[in-house]
C-alpha cells in the first residue's frame, strides 16, 4: 500500500487543498465535540441532581409522588432509546412542532444534556444514598431546611463520592458526539468524513479520527485519576 | 418548657412508643436510662420531630411542634361525624364523656369521614398553635451518638453554618462566637481542620458546641459517649457537666450511671416504649420500684 501517497493526500486535504479548510473543519469538529460534551454534562448534572433529589425524598404527599412517577418515566425514556433517535426526534419532530428555530449545535447540546440528565440522576441517586443519613439529621436538627441541608451538606458529599463515575459519563458523552452529524452538526466524524470524501481516501482520515478520540479519552481518564487521588488525600476516614 | 403529650410511635406494625408523656421544666437535667430497644432514641427524636409521632403532641412553651392530635382535644372529637353518629344512636341516654372515651380507646376517628366541622376545627387549632418545625428545632439542640459532624466542612464551618444561615448574623460575628465556644472546650487550634482528622472525643465536643452555637433553650443528648473509646468518655462528660452548671435544660440518654447520679435532677426509666419510673436519681438507684428496673440495674451496675 502506498502509505506515503495516502499521507500526502491527507496532509493536502488538511492544510493545503481548498485554502486549508480541512484542518479548520477538524478544529471546528473538535470544538463542537468539547462544547457538546461539556455543556451536555453540566446540564445533565443539574437535571440529574434535581431528579435524584425527587427520587430520594420521602414521598409525603400526592404532588411528590406524581413528580416521582414523572421522573421515572423521563429516565426510562432517555435510557431506553438510542441517543440518535432522541437527537432525530428533537431536531426533526419536536422543534418543528414547537415552531422553534435552533442551530443544530444547540439542539445537540440540549439533547445531550437531557439524555445525560437521565444517566446522571441514577449516578447521583446512588451518591446521595451513599451519604450517611446522620449528616441530614444533624442538619435538620440544627433547624436547617431540607434544601439548605441538601445544598450545603449532602449534595457536596454525594458529588465527591461519584466524581469518578461522573468522569466516565463525560467520556461516554465525548464518544457519543460522533452521532451529531445526523442532524447536520460538524464534529470530528463529519470533519474527517469530509476530508476523506474530498479525494475518496478514507483510511488515514478515520485512523487520525480514532487517534484523536483515544488521546482525548486517555487524557480525561488521567485527569479523573489525579482528582480521585487528590480527594482521597483530603479524607482519611 | 417542653411538654410531650401522650406520644405513640409505630414503625409499620412495630409499636415503639406506647403513650409517653413528659413535662420538662426550665433548668431540669433529665437522664433517661433503659434497655436497648426500649424506645429512648425514638422518644428524643420525636421531641425535635426527626420522627413524627403517630399519635400525641409535642409543645415547646406555647407552640405546637407536631400536627394536632384530635384525640387530645375533646372539642375536636365532639365535632366529628363519628361522635355525631354515636350520640344519635345512643339517643336520649347519650353521655358525651363516655362516647369520647370510647372513641379514644378504640381509635375510631378516620380523617376522611369526619366532616367539615371537624376539619375546620383541626385547621384552626393548627393555625393558632403550630410553630414551623425549623424554628422549633433552632430552639432544641441535639447531640448524636455518632457525632454527625459535617464531613465536607471544617470545624469552624460546622459551627457557623447554621447560625449564619438561620440567625441573621454576619460571618465575622458567627466566627467570633465559634472561637469563644472552641476556647471553652480547648479546641481553638482545630478550627480549620476537617472532622476526619479528629478523635472521637474531639468530634463529640465539637458536636456539642455546634449545637450550642444556635443558642438553644434545651439540649438533647442521645448516648453521647457510647461510640467513644473509654479514655475519651471523660472529656465529653466534663463538657456536659460544665454545660449543666450553666443552667442549660438537658435531656440525656446514657448508660453512664455516675453521670446520672451526679448531674441528673430527674431520672426516667424506660422499658418497652413506656416510662416506668420517674424519680430523683438517688431515690431510683437506692430503691427502684418496678421489677424491670431492678433487673436492669442488676445487669448494668
Ligand atoms: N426508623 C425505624 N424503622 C423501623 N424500626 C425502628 C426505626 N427506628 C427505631 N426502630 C425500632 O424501634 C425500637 C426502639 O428503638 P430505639 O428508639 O432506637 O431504642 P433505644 O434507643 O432505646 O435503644 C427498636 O426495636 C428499633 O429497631
Ligand atoms: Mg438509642
Amino acid at each position: 500500500m502506498d502509505f506515503i501517497g495516502k499521507f500526502k493526500k491527507l496532509w493536502n486535504a488538511l492544510f493545503i487543498k481548498g485554502s486549508g479548510d480541512g484542518y479548520m473543519r477538524v478544529l471546528t469538529g473538535l470544538r463542537n465535540t468539547v462544547i457538546i460534551a461539556v455543556c451536555g454534562l453540566l446540564i445533565g448534572i443539574v437535571i440529574g441532581t434535581l431528579i435524584a433529589v425527587v427520587r430520594v425524598v420521602p414521598k409525603t404527599n400526592r404532588a411528590l409522588r406524581a413528580l416521582d412517577k414523572l421522573c421515572t418515566l423521563y429516565v426510562a425514556f432517555f435510557r431506553g432509546t438510542p441517543m440518535v433517535v432522541q437527537l432525530l426526534l428533537g431536531y426533526f419532530v419536536l422543534l418543528p412542532l414547537m415552531g422553534v428555530k435552533l442551530s443544530s449545535l444547540m439542539v445537540c447540546v440540549l439533547i445531550f444534556g437531557l439524555n445525560s440528565g437521565a444517566y446522571v440522576s441514577e449516578i447521583m441517586r446512588s451518591g446521595l444514598l451513599s451519604v450517611d443519613v446522620g449528616q441530614t439529621e444533624a442538619g435538620r436538627a440544627l433547624g436547617l431546611s431540607f434544601s439548605q441541608t441538601m445544598t450545603r451538606i449532602v449534595v457536596p458529599q454525594a458529588v465527591k463520592n461519584i466524581l469518578p463515575t461522573l468522569g466516565n459519563e463525560f467520556i461516554t458523552l465525548i464518544k457519543e458526539t460522533s452521532i451529531v452529524s445526523f442532524v447536520g452538526a460538524v464534529d470530528l466524524y463529519s470533519a474527517f468524513n469530509y476530508i476523506g470524501s474530498a479525494n475518496y481516501e478514507y483510511m488515514l482520515p478515520y485512523l487520525a479520527m480514532a487517534v484523536i478520540y483515544i488521546i482525548m479519552v486517555l487524557g480525561i481518564s488521567g485527569l479523573i485519576k489525579l482528582m480521585e487521588r487528590r480527594l482521597r488525600k483530603g479524607d482519611k476516614r | 418548657m417542653i411538654s410531650v403529650k401522650n406520644i405513640y410511635k409505630n414503625f409499620g406494625t412495630l409499636s415503639v412508643l406506647k403513650g409517653v408523656s413528659l413535662e420538662i421544666e426550665k433548668g431540669e437535667k433529665i437522664v433517661i436510662i433503659g434497655p436497648s430497644g426500649s424506645g429512648k432514641s425514638t422518644f428524643l427524636r420525636c421531641m425535635n420531630l426527626l420522627e413524627e409521632p403517630t399519635y400525641g403532641e409535642v409543645w415547646v412553651d406555647d407552640d405546637l411542634v407536631t400536627p394536632i392530635d384530635p384525640y387530645l382535644h375533646a372539642d375536636v372529637i365532639k365535632a366529628s361525624n363519628t361522635f355525631g353518629k354515636m350520640a344519635a344512636e345512643a339517643g336520649e341516654a347519650a353521655d358525651a364523656d363516655a362516647i369520647i372515651k370510647e372513641i379514644k380507646e378504640k381509635d375510631l376517628l378516620n380523617e376522611k369521614h369526619e366532616g367539615s366541622q371537624y376539619k375546620k376545627l383541626m385547621k384552626r387549632l393548627f393555625k393558632e398553635n403550630a410553630l414551623d418545625v425549623n424554628l422549633a428545632r433552632q430552639r432544641i439542640g441535639m447531640v448524636f451518638q455518632q457525632f454527625n459532624l459535617f464531613n465536607n466542612l471544617t470545624v469552624l464551618d460546622n459551627i457557623t453554618l447554621a447560625p449564619i444561615k438561620l440567625k441573621n448574623i454576619s460571618k465575622a460575628e458567627a466566627e467570633e462566637r465559634a472561637f469563644q465556644l472552641l476556647d471553652r472546650i480547648g479546641l481553638r487550634d482545630k478550627a480549620q481542620v476537617f472532622p476526619a482528622m479528629l478523635s472521637g472525643g474531639q468530634k463529640q465536643r465539637i458536636a456539642i458546641v455546634r449545637a450550642l452555637a444556635m443558642d438553644p433553650e434545651i439540649m438533647l443528648f442521645d448516648e453521647p459517649t457510647s461510640a467513644l473509646d473509654p479514655e475519651m468518655v471523660g472529656e465529653v462528660l466534663d463538657v456536659m457537666k460544665e454545660l449543666a452548671r450553666t443552667g442549660m435544660t438537658m435531656v440525656v440518654v446514657t448508660h453512664e450511671m455516675g453521670f446520672a447520679k451526679e448531674v441528673g435532677t430527674r431520672l426516667l426509666f424506660m422499658d418497652e416504649g413506656k416510662i416506668l419510673e420517674d424519680a430523683p436519681p438517688k431515690e431510683f438507684f437506692d430503691a427502684p420500684k418496678t421489677q424491670r428496673a431492678q433487673e436492669f440495674l442488676s445487669k448494668v451496675l
